[in-house]
């Protein structure tokens, strides 16, 4: 400790590789959050229907995702699919990867959110004349995801934290970004404590707007 | 030829028996309705009474085919309950209320409102607001269609759900014990609307626990126990020749302290 003095001026002249690891990541955060929404919610009515095919690959996709590292996906799809001929850019592949890894959390949440709908709601819309498919859509989706709303923010949190990882596949994310410049500039304090303030803005602006929206939809059953 | 009629119909649900000699629960069916025929005209307020269990709700329930029956057939304004494809006619009329409020919690009083005409019946938004504050004026609640289900008591949400049911322009209204969930007071809210509405002509088909709406607004009154019909009477007979001459009846108008 004795004798070590801060030094933030040296990191000024990265400020604009920084400002690109920002955008990547909130690229890849935007992505993926937006395929493992879909991704989940399709997954929490497979695991729901009736069918036993869908309810078994939705159990394995769920199951095999949580036990299995992020690393390891990650690498799975960025080195072992081009094996098989299948090439596809960095970026893309961790929005996919990530996306379907978080397709796993956010299915069990939309589940639990599709299981607290009481079949009255179901019968009511019934006697109303609905069919299954506008009894699903019109009634029983939108109150159930508003019921999961909240536990699907801390999952995208996660999400936020998680895409770090993206950068063991040679993406300049402000992680990538952070490897790099504490290289060149031998700063690995300053820069690592950058780099944790900027996680926690960025977690906080998801919770903020999360808690906003929240205020706008919430229901009580 | 009758509005609603029903073909004998036979309804059974599976059921758990404990099977004392071999120690284990084995599977069981209890027939709730047993070769039941009835009929029911596009006309007046028919209330069906009866003991618990006996089948009373299971009717409605059948006749808009939330259940399946196992036998015979219903046949409603010439649409059988048996045809899938003409379900969603059969659900338009006959509207349903239950006894457990289900307004929709995402949505407020007037979306709820016009959720079903504009999307089931093509209607345009503005002819459904304007048939909704109608609706809502007729039941006393035009002040709170901006209002959420938690935001209404439970006679407030009741009325709700019968001018639900009727923004469907029904012709007959299913209401599956609508009071029993609630205290005297609202109890009586609600019954007056239903008045209101046997005056102005609306056919109604109603099981209910309350004495007082089959005496005042009831014309034709079902008296149903073990799941076949005990009598089928207007109200006038019922409450003077029949209470007189079944025992049955004596009884149940007894213990509900008629």
């Amino acid at each position: 400790m004795g004798g070590y003095t801060l030094n933030f001026r040296v990191l000024l002249q990265y400020s604009g590789l920084f400002l690109q690891g920002v955008v990547l990541t909130i690229k890849i955060c935007v992505g993926s959050m937006i395929i493992s929404f879909f991704l989940g919610m399709l997954l929490a009515v497979m695991r729901q229907s009736k069918s036993r095919v869908a309810r078994f690959v939705s159990t394995v996709w769920v199951e095999v995702l949580r036990n299995t590292p992020f690393l390891i996906q990650l690498f799975f799809f960025y080195y072992g699919l081009p094996q098989l001929g299948i090439y596809v850019d960095a970026l893309v592949v961790a929005i996919i990867a990530l996306g379907i890894n978080s397709s796993a959390p956010n299915c069990e949440v939309i589940r639990s959110g599709l299981m607290a709908v009481k079949t009255g709601y179901y019968e009511a819309s019934a006697a109303l004349g609905f069919s299954k498919f506008q009894t699903f859509t019109r009634v029983v989706l939108p109150i159930s995801l508003r019921l999961a709303f909240k536990p699907l923010t801390s999952n995208f949190v996660n999400l936020v934290l998680t895409s770090s990882v993206c950068y063991g596949i040679t993406l300049m994310e402000i992680m990538g970004v952070a490897k790099t410049v504490s290289a060149r500039s031998n700063r690995p304090f300053e820069i690592y404590l950058i780099l944790l303030v900027v996680y926690c803005i960025f977690t906080y602006l998801v919770s903020f707007v999360a808690k906003a929206i929240d205020r706008k939809i919430q229901i009580k059953l | 030829m009758a509005m609603i009629e029903v073909k004998s119909i036979t309804k059974s649900f599976p059921v758990k028996k404990y099977d004392q000699a071999a120690k284990k629960y084995v599977k069981d069916t209890l027939t709730v309705l047993r070769d039941f025929s009835v009929n029911f005209d596009q006309e007046g307020v028919t209330v069906l009474l009866g003991p618990s269990g006996t089948g009373k709700s299971t009717l409605l329930r059948c006749i808009n085919g939330l259940e399946t029956i196992d036998k015979g057939d219903i046949i409603v304004d010439g649409m059988s309950v048996r045809d899938k494809h003409q379900l969603r006619k059969i659900r338009e009329t006959c509207g349903m209320v239950f006894q457990q409020t289900v307004l929709f919690p995402h949505l407020d009083v007037m979306d709820n409102l016009t959720l079903a005409p504009c999307t089931l019946l093509g209607m345009s938004k503005k002819d459904a607001v304007e048939r909704a504050k109608q609706l809502l004026d007729k039941v006393g609640l035009l002040s709170k269609e901006k209002a959420r289900h938690n935001e209404l008591s439970g006679g407030e949400q009741q009325r709700i759900a019968i001018a639900r049911a009727l923004m469907m322009n029904p012709k007959a209204l299913l209401l599956d014990e609508i009071t029993s969930a609630l205290d005297p007071e609202m109890t009586s809210e609600v019954l007056a609307i239903l008045e209101n509405l046997a005056s102005e002509g609306v056919c109604m088909l109603a099981v209910t626990h309350e004495m007082a709406f089959a005496q005042h607004v009831a014309s034709r009154i079902l008296f149903m126990d073990k799941g076949s019909l005990v009598c089928d009477a207007s109200k006038d007979d019922f409450f003077t020749i029949y209470r007189k001459e079944n025992e049955r009846i004596a009884s149940f108008l007894k213990f509900i302290g008629e």
